[in-house]
């Protein structure tokens, strides 16, 4: 009996530890879960103007500050203050458009509305939600420009290293007033967050938009949509290869054929719901000669996060924030 | 870890004497800066040719001459101010420039070593030349960085995404060592 009674007594006490921390609720009924799906409503719909700080601590490592007004789907406007390197860009979205002003270059990068992608993916992220794909915990409450947020954690709902993302959610607006990604390794690899915040009814649509000023060049960023890969292998025109190996609880959100260089390449698209993974294809003919002789000698790693190679006449590239190791195993898979 | 600050341990990281901790977050600034990757391979191919430059050795009897020299010497002059030595030294070179070009026994060591300086600055130039041309053209960057904007695009369209890190990532990569 003495046997039998011990197991049981340790099984229940690591069971309300475990529903302690993940079911965490706070006094006033709240918890992890209430407060994430809210944070998802308000992206659509808040309206604010706000000074924020972002800061990069691994890779480039800078510290940034911006004026942010949005509003919702329907419009975003980014303003550098500093550094000095970023002052004057202005970054605007108005749901259709999405524009980079870079007066330092004298040049107006336009591309599909970012915002509208946000939007589509906004169901891919209710729907993980509720399939049970994100682990959501409250850790608390604290206080961010001002104003009363709750703490919440979410990371992938499957084992093994991976980032966690941490969301102060103003507790009245359900605004994300500062957001944190953390290694697997439990350093904080960016931070963003608002240092003043005002909620207003409206703000005005023309900020949303950028006229070309005189003398500044307007440089088109290819449009592409994203289709089932299935429907993307029919038309690409190149056999397109898909991995074996994927991170857990990675999946294909959708592949997209981008124009490049008068010809096009094909790129997967994976998540996890937290972190993401791009998978590019392009043919042998689309690149540079001298690029291809050098991944014909091995693969490259072209950047952080940015992993090259080549395999029967197509050239292949990763692109993630997930370790190397895992791109190298996706890489090694990819058939 | 940005390129003022890399700048600081190029030379130990290329000699190897760095904390494997401090050598990783060099290793994590160069995968994202080109320029400093480059700075760094350059470094890295002439410190390896200057390696592999054959050791000369000294003719026979070479230290035991050199020391009886400085034996006698010491003995007739107990005490040489700096510019008898410097008139010593040209002493010593006019006379390696007299003797037959084989006769390396007799030439100085000096001599030795500065055509060997000259030949590793002239050969080190022509690599770093080489290396910076092939650098340039070996990464396609006009697909490398359609890569990187598509992905920035697709990643920060996750609402679950610090969009604002995202987005200065992007421009961090697109001004490599401006900043």
């Amino acid at each position: 009996m003495k046997r039998l009674f011990f197991p049981i007594t340790k099984v229940l006490i690591i069971a309300c530890l475990i529903c302690g921390s993940n079911a965490l609720s706070l006094a006033d009924g709240v918890d992890g879960r209430t407060v994430l799906k809210n944070m998802l409503e308000a992206e659509g719909k808040a309206v604010f103007a706000a000074h924020q700080v972002t800061t990069l601590a691994r890779g480039p490592a800078m510290t940034s500050e911006q004026t942010v007004y949005r509003a919702g789907f329907k419009g975003m406007r980014i303003e550098y203050l500093e550094p000095p390197a970023l002052k004057g860009e202005v970054i605007a979205d108005d749901g259709h458009v999405y524009a980079h002003l870079i007066p330092r270059e004298k040049v107006l990068r336009v591309g599909p509305s970012r915002l509208k992608m946000l939007q589509t993916r906004m169901n891919e992220a209710h729907t993980g939600f509720k399939q049970g794909a994100l682990d959501v915990s409250l850790l608390g409450k604290d206080r961010i420009a001002s104003r009363d947020a709750y703490v919440i954690q979410v990371k992938p709902n499957h084992p093994g290293k991976h980032p966690i993302r941490k969301f102060w959610v103003d507790s009245a607006k359900w605004v994300k007033l500062r957001t944190e990604d953390v290694g697997p390794d439990g350093t904080v690899l960016s931070m963003s967050y608002y240092t003043k915040i005002s909620f207003v009814d409206r703000i005005d649509p023309d900020k949303f938009h950028i006229e070309p000023p005189r003398g500044i060049r307007v440089v088109k960023q290819p449009e592409w949509k994203t289709a089932p890969i299935s429907e993307i292998k029919k038309i690409a025109g190149f056999e397109v290869l898909e991995p074996t190996y994927l991170p857990k609880g990675f999946k294909a959100v959708g592949a997209s054929l981008i124009p490049f260089r008068r010809n096009r390449m094909v790129v997967i698209r994976y998540s996890d719901g937290v972190s993401s993974l791009s998978l590019f294809q392009a043919p042998g003919r689309v690149l540079d000669p001298k690029f291809l002789a050098r991944l014909h000698e091995g693969p490259v790693k072209p950047g952080q996060g940015m992993y090259s190679w080549k395999t029967d006449g197509v050239n292949l590239t990763i692109v993630s924030q997930i370790s190397m190791d895992e791109i190298r195993k996706v890489a090694a898979s990819v058939k | 870890m940005n390129c003022k600050e890399l700048s600081k341990y190029i030379g130990d990281y290329v000699n190897k004497t760095l904390s494997s901790d401090l050598a990783s977050d060099i290793e994590s600034h160069l995968s994202a800066c080109p320029k400093c990757a480059k700075l760094v391979r350059e470094l890295q191919s002439t410190s390896l040719m200057v390696r592999s430059l054959s050791r000369l050795g000294a003719p026979a009897g070479f230290a035991e001459n050199v020391r009886s020299r400085i034996a006698i010497q010491s003995e007739s002059k107990p005490t040489c101010t700096s510019w008898e030595l410097i008139k010593q030294w040209l002493h010593s070179l006019r006379e390696s420039f007299r003797t037959p070009v084989f006769g390396l026994a007799r030439v100085p060591r000096l001599v030795v070593v500065s055509l060997l300086l000259c030949l590793v600055v002239v050969g080190s130039m022509l690599v770093v030349n080489q290396v910076r041309y092939s650098s340039e053209t070996v990464i396609d960057w006009a697909y490398i960085e359609t890569c990187r904007d598509q992905h920035a695009s697709f990643a920060s369209a996750n609402p679950l995404a610090d969009n604002a890190a995202i987005l200065l990532r992007e421009r961090a990569h697109d001004l490599g060592g401006k900043m």
